[in-house]
This record gives C-alpha cells, sequence and structure tokens, in this order.
C-alpha cells in the first residue's frame, strides 16, 4: 500500500517551474530516497508533502488524505525535518521536545517519558539540559530527527538531513535512520548525493528540474543500471575500421570514436551491456579482428556516475 | 483543551529568561516614577498651605501618569508583538509550528495571549502610582476605570496591529515599522481627520442625514477611535458629573454635527473606543491567522 501518492503535481513560482507533473508512490515501510541535483525540486515536493505549499496543480495524498482539503489529518501522520535547523534561545533540549510534543497533543504523562526515550534514540541523554543553541550541529539535526518523531508519525520526511554533517555524524544518522527504518517507519529522505542514501534505501527516485527520471526498487535501478558498462579502448591503427568492428557487435549497444592523444592512436567508446563471458569474447574478437589494441579499461561506474548519466541524458 | 496553549508558556518562559524583560519593566516604571516625581516636585513647592491644592494635585498626577502610561504601551505593545511571528520566520521554526497540530488561530492567539500577559503586568505596574494619586484626592473610582479601561483596550488592539504585521512581513524589522507607522497613522490621523471636517464644514448647510443616530455613532466610533482623546473625552464627562457609562449627545456636542433627529445616547467615549479596538483586533486576529494558512483550499 502506498502511504505517499503524487499525480501531475506541478509547482510553478510565476515563470519557474519547480515542479513539471511528478507522479511518485511511496510504498509503507519504504526508506525512499529522494535524489536530484541543487533546484530539482526535492524541498518544493516535500513542502507541498507537508501541507506547507500549496500545488499550483496536481494532487498530492499522504495517509489517505489529500494534503490541501485535509491539512490536519496530514500533519498528524507526517515527521517533517526541513533542511534548516530552527532554535529558540534560551529553551533547553528537554523543553524543546517537550513544547513540540505540547503542540502535537501528545498527552503528558506520556510526553515526560517520552522526550526522555526520543533523547535516548538519538543519542542525546547526555545534553537534556543542554541549551539547544550550545549543541553542535550533528547534534541539533539529531535533536531534529527526534523533534520529527514526537507524535509517533507514520511517516518522515527528511530534507537533506546529512548535509553540513562530518563523515562521522554522516555515519551516525545513517546508523539512526536504518533504525528507524526498522521500526518500520516509512522514511522519504533527500539528498544530490546519491551514494550516500543508495546503500540504506530501499527505493529510490531521481528528479531533476521537476520531472521524475526513475524511480523504483533500489536492486531494480541499480541491475538496470550496471548491467551496461562503458569500455574505454585504446588503439593503434585504423580508428574508422575498428569503429566499425565495435558497432557489429550484438552487445555493444553504441560506440563512438574519440580522438587519441597522438596522430595515430585512437580512443574507443563503447556501450557494452553483455555480462564477463561476452566481455572476454569481446576483447578475444577485438584482437582477432587484427585490431591494434594498446589498452581496455572499464570507466568507473559507480553510482555518482550513474546519477550523472542519468540526469545528463534528460533533454 | 486540558493544557494551555504550549506557545504562551514557551514564550513566557523563554522572555523572561533574558534580560529583556525586566530591561522594559524597569524602564516603564523608571519613565514614570520620574514624571510623576518631577511633577510632585514642582506642584508642591508652588501651592503651599491652599486647602484645595490636595485634589488638584491628585488629580494632575492622575492624569499625567495616565496619559504617560498610554503613551508607552502604545509604543511597546507593537514593538513587543510585531517581532513575534516574523521571529519564527527568521529563526525558521514557523513551519514547524504550522506543521504541527496547533491551528493557525492557536498559533496567532498564543503570541497574542503572551504578549498580553507582558503588557497587563506594565499597565498593573502603574497601579500603584494610581493608587497615590488616589489617596492624595480628586480621583474618582470611575475615573480610575476609564484609565484602565483605556490602557487595556489600547494594549489588546496595538497589540494586534503588532501581530498582524509579523504574520505578513518578512523582517522583524519590517514588521517592526510597519506597526508603528500604522499607529502613528492613527494618532495622527484621527485628529487630522476631525478638524478637516471641523473646518469643512463651520459655517455650511449640511445634509441631514447627518442628525441619525447612526451618522452620529459613526462619527463618534471614528473620534473615539483615538485612546487619548477618549480618555480626555470621557475623564471631563466625569468630571462634569457625566455618567461612567453612557453619553448623551445634545445639539452642542462636538458629536453632533448637525441637529440630531432625537435624544440619542450613546455608550461613554472609553466603552466606545473598546468596542473600536475589540472590532478592530478581532479582523486583525482573522487575517493573521488566515496569513499562516498556506495551503487550506477554501470553498
Ligand atoms: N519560494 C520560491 N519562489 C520562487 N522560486 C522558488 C521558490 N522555491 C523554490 N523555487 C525554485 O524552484 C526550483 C526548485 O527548488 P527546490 O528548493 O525545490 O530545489 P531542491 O531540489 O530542494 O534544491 P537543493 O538541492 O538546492 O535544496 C528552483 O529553481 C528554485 O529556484
Ligand atoms: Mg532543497
Amino acid at each position: 500500500m502506498a502511504i505517499v501518492t503524487t499525480h501531475e503535481l506541478t509547482q510553478q513560482f510565476g515563470a519557474t517551474t519547480a515542479l513539471d507533473r511528478l507522479s511518485l508512490e511511496i510504498p509503507a515501510g519504504a526508506v525512499y530516497g529522494f535524489i536530484g541535483p541543487n533546484g530539482a525540486g526535492k524541498t518544493t515536493t516535500m513542502r507541498i508533502l507537508t501541507t506547507l505549499l500549496r500545488p499550483t496543480g496536481g494532487e498530492a495524498h499522504v495517509a489517505g488524505y489529500e494534503v490541501t482539503r485535509d491539512p490536519a489529518a496530514v500533519r498528524a501522520a507526517v515527521g517533517f525535518m526541513p533542511d534548516s535547523f530552527g532554535v529558540y534561545e534560551g529553551l533547553r533540549a528537554w523543553e524543546y521536545l517537550d513544547f513540540f510534543g505540547r503542540s502535537f497533543r501528545v498527552a503528558a504523562k506520556r510526553r515526560v517519558a517520552l522526550v526522555d526515550e526520543l533523547l535516548e534514540l538519538v543519542g542525546l541523554a547526555h545534553k537534556r539540559d543542554a541549551p539547544v543553541m550550545s549543541l553542535s550541529r550533528g547534534m541539533q539535526q539529531r535533536l531534529s530527527l527526534a523533534r520529527a518523531m514526537i507524535h509517533d508519525p507514520q511517516l518522515l520526511i527528511l530534507d537533506e538531513p546529512a548535509s553540513g554533517l562530518d563523515p562521522r555524524a554522516r555515519i551516525e544518522l545513517r546508523e539512526l535512520l536504518k533504525e528507524l527504518g526498522a521500526m518500520g517507519k516509512t522514511i522519504m529522505i533527500s539528498s544530490h548525493i546519491l551514494t550516500e542514501l543508495a546503500e540504506m534505501c530501499s527505493h529510490i527516485a531521481i528528479i531533476e528540474r521537476g520531472r521524475l527520471l526513475v524511480a523504483g526498487p533500489v536492486e531494480r535501478i541499480m541491475r538496470s543500471v550496471q548491467a551496461h558498462r562503458v569500455l574505454d579502448i585504446r588503439i593503434v591503427g585504423d580508428g574508422a575500421a575498428a569503429l566499425a568492428w565495435l558497432r557489429a557487435q550484438p552487445a555493444v549497444r553504441a560506440a563512438e570514436l574519440m580522438p587519441g592523444d597522438a596522430p595515430d592512436r585512437d580512443t574507443l567508446t563503447a556501450d557494452f551491456d553483455g555480462d564477463d563471458q561476452a566481455q572476454v569474447a569481446l576483447v578475444r574478437g577485438l584482437v582477432a579482428a587484427g585490431i591494434g589494441v594498446l589498452s581496455i579499461s572499464e570507466a568507473r561506474n559507480n553510482l555518482e556516475e550513474i546519477f550523472m548519466r542519468i540526469t545528463e541524458a534528460a533533454p | 483543551m486540558s493544557e494551555i496553549n504550549p506557545l504562551v508558556e514557551r514564550e513566557l518562559r523563554s522572555r523572561m529568561r533574558g534580560p529583556r524583560a525586566y530591561i522594559t519593566i524597569t524602564g516603564f516604571l523608571g519613565v514614570i516614577s520620574l514624571v510623576a516625581l518631577l511633577l510632585y516636585l514642582s506642584t508642591a513647592g508652588q501651592s503651599g498651605g491652599d486647602a484645595n491644592a490636595g485634589p488638584e494635585i491628585g488629580r494632575l498626577l492622575f492624569w499625567v501618569i495616565t496619559i504617560v502610561g498610554l503613551v508607552l504601551v502604545a509604543l511597546i505593545t507593537p514593538v513587543f508583538t510585531a517581532g513575534s511571528i516574523v521571529g519564527e520566520r527568521e529563526r525558521q521554526t514557523l513551519d514547524l509550528l504550522i506543521t504541527s497540530l496547533l491551528s493557525s488561530r492557536q498559533i496567532v492567539l498564543g503570541k497574542l495571549v503572551a504578549a498580553l500577559a507582558f503588557i497587563a503586568v506594565l499597565i498593573l505596574s502603574i497601579a500603584p502610582i494610581i493608587s497615590v494619586s488616589f489617596m492624595i484626592g480628586g480621583v474618582t473610582p470611575g475615573d480610575v476605570i476609564v484609565a484602565f479601561g483605556c490602557l487595556a483596550a489600547t494594549g489588546l488592539f496595538y497589540a494586534a496591529i503588532g501581530l498582524f504585521w509579523s504574520s505578513i512581513a518578512r523582517t522583524s524589522i519590517a514588521a517592526t515599522t510597519l506597526a508603528l507607522g500604522t499607529i502613528v497613522m492613527i494618532l495622527l490621523g484621527v485628529p487630522f481627520v476631525v478638524v478637516i471636517v471641523g473646518i469643512t464644514v463651520s459655517g455650511r448647510e449640511l445634509p441631514e442625514w447627518l442628525g441619525h443616530p447612526a451618522a452620529i455613532t459613526v462619527w463618534a466610533l471614528i473620534i473615539d477611535s483615538h485612546p487619548f482623546v477618549a480618555l480626555a473625552l470621557s475623564l471631563e464627562h466625569l468630571a462634569a458629573g457625566g455618567d461612567l457609562w453612557l453619553q448623551p449627545v445634545s445639539s452642542g456636542s462636538p458629536l453632533a454635527l448637525v441637529e440630531p433627529d432625537g435624544p440619542v445616547t450613546l455608550p461613554s467615549p472609553w466603552l466606545m473606543n473598546l468596542l473600536v479596538s475589540l472590532g478592530g483586533a478581532a479582523l486583525l486576529l482573522r487575517a493573521s491567522a488566515r496569513a499562516l494558512r498556506p495551503t487550506d483550499r477554501r470553498p
């Protein structure tokens, strides 16, 4: 069952189209990575889903409620952590959580215990009485996460929770989110760094300029992109002939001739979607065809590159 | 709701923790005490031995303290509330409040009540000084009711003006400037309108409908929307032996531009001021709450 569905969601800011008919579906229990470069529309989408922004077109449902028609029900179902951390001067960590507990009508009896449980969960029990202003960025981030969970929402929407954190704090945050995922929370988390999310997400969506590029279970996306590799083949001799040979191979989807680093050298790039055996056969074939192979290398095919490729391919 | 609005408690808690609250109260009382002292010293010298001096001094002291208090409340209140909502915006906490289960009305009311609690402390802190004038003589309980009525009405209305700008503006400075600007407009604008109308009507044949009770009421509401005018009119009305609650409008009255159609009795100026203040505050608070509601699709 989907906890979030958007249908042709569109957001226009004057002449800027921040969201362009975005249709998403987040299954309950998913850890949903929402990835896109700066200005892609991640924050805009999240602000619509948290009832802060009225979309100019389309519809969005959260936990079964339409965000513009039933904002109160949506707010009760969602815990939101914006990309900025709002501090109140003069409040201590526990008071900060207690205040939001009241704002979400958590009963007084429950609140006292809940505040301590949440501080424990995010590893801030020792900072219970510290002024919020005195906490480090990473601690504030975790306190903010605790705040987002104060009313035990079904869905957490986290806007770039890892930005501005050092590597250690990032790892801690990731562990924490895994824990929450294991607790059965649905988590929607945005980032412009794919690698940061791929490991802990069950689903991924990539958007750019307000449009959805791909979305689905993380293994499926990885498989479909990893199944094809990019081979760089440096040769001496007749580049055109080598290109023609490559293009004739069934597992080569596309091949191109790049100018080499010397007059008689060329570099060919081939988009190859065979498996390891097919790649071995291709190398043998190249040699057997009398092409002067200098070297063959597999272009790095990590997540960053997938991300770059997908986003670049968009018009 | 079983618990009080959480915003009120948080506002008071963080406000009372900082030095600002104490500085404001101390400054407020300092100014008023200084004025009272200067006044006392200057009059005590002049009127030694005069048997009638007591009530006169008491009355003068009462007037001056009330007016200085009203000036301070009119200036401090809007500054106090103008920062409240836009301050949340600037601290990036407003989104957190809006996405909580607090309704926009509760957010606005929470801010208002917290500010009013503080304003009430200011206003009530004048009470001891006023009671001195009461003991000296020349001041009646009715005078004191009028004074506190005007102070409370102004505190409420001007707090709402500050809140309204706070809910719309993007920066605290803009909200404060707009709030003070609005109040200066009211305080200067109302006398301006009255003077202009006075000049325009003098020596002219006026339409008869101006004598209709409704027209007289509207004109009275405009004049009495000015707290200082309402205060002065009410106190003078009382001093002339008039009623605390009601004022008859006769043909000589400044409220009657033409001969009234018949006998008209209106609430006292300070009550009229209270009415304008309550109505104005209600409208402004509604507008403020609406400004915080981004996605409610109204039918
Ligand atoms: N209030 C606004 N007024 C005008 N334009 C806006 C507003 N908010 C966002 N935009 C525009 O909408 C587009 C999407 O912005 P958004 O903040 O959603 O991107 P994002 O994916 O969150 O980017 P980032 O990674 O930088 O946070 C941008 O072009 C931005 O300039
Ligand atoms: Mg963003």
